[in-house]
């Protein structure tokens, strides 16, 4: 299919609500093969949301083995209506984002989830994520709610903060 | 078309509004906001940005811009004119530097002298005392940037100087990834 453009903030799409793939039309399956060559297309690109090349379907691709610092992942896989079951833990990255470019920020993400999915046929899966992979699904989930890391983001500075004091 | 960028910074006791009122006068006078940073430090509200302007101005010229905001705010004012707008180094990793401890001179000149020496960049730095007033405890944390090449062992000279000022040290790295 093709490789697309990565639609950059503020292009409305990026904040809207994705709808559920109910069935896989056509469209739903060239939106899955353009996702995919997409993040094949860019050496560092670890995952990608539907929204972001312009398609408000609820499908992500993700591919975690191309941080050569992740060991524990499922590799390259098509994500569609995914849905965190179940979240454990907390870890802080500084997260950056190809719709957002030039900017990062400090965000803190569950650590180890548990993710139900359909893969390309709609057959309903689950698995469990942990740490980079688990941080890369929920960044990209986030797409598919409009939230970008921005609306996420504790500090841009390191938190250092006098307490207050109460008389 | 070409850009003239200044570096303004404003000092005040702190009172609402002060945000308010600076910006408004650069929004008046076709000033853009390219880059701030504001914050209060003991009561005190900081603010420096770095703007800029189509025209050029004198130094003289801005601060008159902000004669009255300074009386009515009592605001110091400074400006400086940038000539060229610096492009940033390329680094290689970036960790946090936490030192605190008792409260003694030379803290920070001494973790800043050697990071200096090893050409460590620093990009943040924030300082507070805490504690109690007879036992002030005495916080330091700095976001570095370390270049290519420069191996680990950085990070245990900067324990021994730790160690030194009788200070607890912790360094970490700060994992960047673009999803």
């Amino acid at each position: 299919m093709a490789i697309k453009e990565v639609l950059t903030y503020p292009n409305p799409l990026l904040k809207e609500i994705s709808e559920e793939v109910k069935e896989v039309t056509p469209d739903v399956k060239d939106t899955i093969i353009d996702l995919i060559d997409t993040m094949d297309s860019t050496g560092h690109s670890v995952g990608i949301a539907a929204p972001q090349i312009g398609k408000l379907y609820r499908i992500i691709a993700v591919d975690a083995s191309k941080n050569k610092k992740c060991t524990n992942h499922h590799g390259k896989m098509v994500m569609i209506n995914p849905e965190i079951l179940k979240w454990e833990g907390m870890l802080q990255f500084r997260e950056g984002c190809m719709s957002l470019p030039d900017y990062t920020g400090n965000v803190n993400r569950a650590r180890k989830i548990l993710v139900q999915y359909q893969d390309e046929k709609l057959n309903t899966k689950v698995i469990y994520a942990e740490e980079f992979e688990a941080v890369l699904i929920q960044h990209e989930i986030d797409h598919l709610d409009g939230v970008l890391f921005i609306d996420r983001i504790i500090s841009k500075r390191t938190d250092l903060f006098r307490r207050k004091k109460y008389k | 078309m070409k850009k003239n960028y200044y570096a303004l910074t404003f000092v005040s006791v702190d009172k609402p509004g002060i945000v308010a009122e600076v910006t408004r006068i650069l929004y008046e006078k076709g000033f853009n906001i390219e880059d701030s940073s504001s914050t209060l430090l003991r009561g005190f509200f900081s603010m420096i940005l770095i703007v800029s302007h189509e025209k050029s101005f004198s130094i003289e010229e801005i601060i008159a811009h902000f004669d009255d905001s300074c009386k009515k705010y009592d605001l110091s004012i400074s400006v400086k004119p940038i000539d060229n707008m610096s492009s940033t180094t390329k680094y290689d990793k970036t960790y946090i530097v936490s030192v605190y401890g008792s409260d003694k001179p030379g803290i920070v000149y001494k973790v800043a002298k050697f990071l200096s020496e090893k050409k460590i960049n620093i990009v943040d730095l924030q300082t507070k005392v805490a504690g109690k007033e007879d036992k002030p405890l005495y916080i330091m944390v700095l976001e570095v940037n370390v270049p290519s090449g420069l191996d680990e062992s950085w990070m245990l000279s900067l324990k021994k100087i730790s160690d030194e000022l009788g200070t607890d040290i912790n360094v970490r790295q700060i994992e960047t990834y673009e999803f």
